[in-house]
């Protein structure tokens, strides 16, 4: 891995904690606050690629992990990475980010904001959801579908992170291109 | 950025970061699998007098629980609902002495040491083409980047809103990215003219 990809890496995770700092908008259609971390998932996968997009968010995550209160609202540290019923969804980051990357090298010379946007939309929420709603069930001693049901209300805003990503990620890709369409 | 390390002198502090991970890994999944509610409840005390013993003041417990109690609230309500309260008060108890028990660590354990700490397993990796020297450049910099971030994103705001512009701010997402990712770029190549990749 070279130095750039490196200084890469560290940039996406400083995005994804910045993104947690500024404050969660509300938008009166939906009723939960929108918090802005997950959109510096999909931005690391569909920007940086497989491998760099997973190892940003999991830099991100151990900057958690060492006690950076990087996550929206001022959170961090152990307490709430690892055992926050909520916990499966912020383990489910570098994962979602690696398919995330993985999907868009696989459609790079195809990419357009439709797809950019489906990717985002179908694997890297899908992602998140598999790992995260367990995670609610195994904390809460929930079934799947009861920790299914009362996560499905962040679907929405996330739907929206998935769109906003995808407009960037196509802005970047014809701006400052870093994933090479070898395969496509 | 202030982590969120409370610096004080005692044993907890004391003890390497390596070790009191270990040791979460260990009191975490022994909480995990305590039967009933009065177990429970034991280990919580057992937890919230290790507070004191690390010279935290009590307010800590309290912050410490700020982040996740709306959860642990409406799961116990939940809970309550379908299963009866004691379930409730076992499920309630385990997720807050577990919370309890890792912040504990990330309170007693300076950021840099755990960073350390991780770049230290890092080398464990050194097989698989892992540099440790790189896992600690890439956290040292993505430290370092977060407030520049948030300049530059005040920076573009501000000439966004000086042209008129009303959009919200997540419309100078594609800009801020061109402008981190050449400042990315000049960086690396910053570094690498260092002879930084030489380092093994």
């Amino acid at each position: 891995m070279r130095v750039k990809d490196i200084v890469y890496i560290a940039l996406f995770a400083a995005i994804t904690a910045a993104l947690g700092l500024l404050p969660p908008i509300t938008l009166p259609v939906i009723p939960v606050p929108i918090t802005a971390q997950f959109l510096g998932v999909m931005l690391a996968g569909s920007i940086l690629g497989a491998w760099r997009g997973g190892l940003a968010l999991l830099l991100f995550i151990a900057l958690v992990a060492a006690g950076l209160p990087v996550l929206a609202g001022g959170r961090g540290g152990l307490g709430v990475l690892l055992f926050s019923p909520s916990a499966g969804f912020l383990l489910a980051f570098p994962i979602a980010a690696f398919v995330v990357g993985w999907l868009t090298e696989r459609f790079w010379r195809r990419l357009d904001v439709v797809r950019a946007f489906l990717i985002n939309a179908i694997a890297g929420i899908g992602v998140v959801y598999a790992i995260g709603i367990p995670g609610v069930a195994l904390m809460g001693d929930l079934s799947l579908a009861q920790a299914a049901a009362g996560s499905a209300v962040f679907i929405p805003g996330d739907l929206i992170k998935a769109g906003v990503a995808a407009l960037a990620a196509v802005f970047v890709r014809r701006g400052y291109p870093l994933i090479e369409g070898a395969r496509s | 950025m202030i982590a969120l390390y409370i610096h004080r002198d005692s044993p907890l502090h004391r003890l390497p970061p390596g070790a009191k991970l270990a040791g979460l890994a260990l009191a975490g999944a022994a909480v995990f699998f305590l039967p009933g509610s009065a177990w429970q409840a034991g280990a919580l005390l057992l937890v919230a007098a290790l507070y004191p013993l690390a010279r935290l003041p009590v307010a800590e417990i309290a912050r410490a629980l700020k982040p996740v109690i709306m959860l642990v609230a409406a799961i116990c309500a939940f809970q309550w609902f379908i299963a009866g309260p004691l379930a409730a008060a076992t499920i309630g108890l385990r997720i807050i002495t577990l919370v309890l028990l890792a912040a504990l660590v990330t309170l007693t354990t300076p950021f840099s040491a755990m960073i350390d700490t991780f770049a230290r397993a890092a080398a464990f990796a050194r097989p698989l083409g892992v540099n440790p020297h790189k896992v600690g450049l890439a956290a040292a910099l993505a430290v370092r980047f977060i407030p520049v971030l948030l300049a530059d994103y005040r920076e573009i705001q501000a000439a966004r809103q000086a042209r008129g512009a009303r959009s919200p701010g997540l419309f100078a997402a594609g800009p801020l990215l061109i402008k981190t990712l050449r400042m990315a770029g000049t960086l690396a190549d910053a570094v690498e003219a260092r002879g930084f990749e030489n380092r093994r």
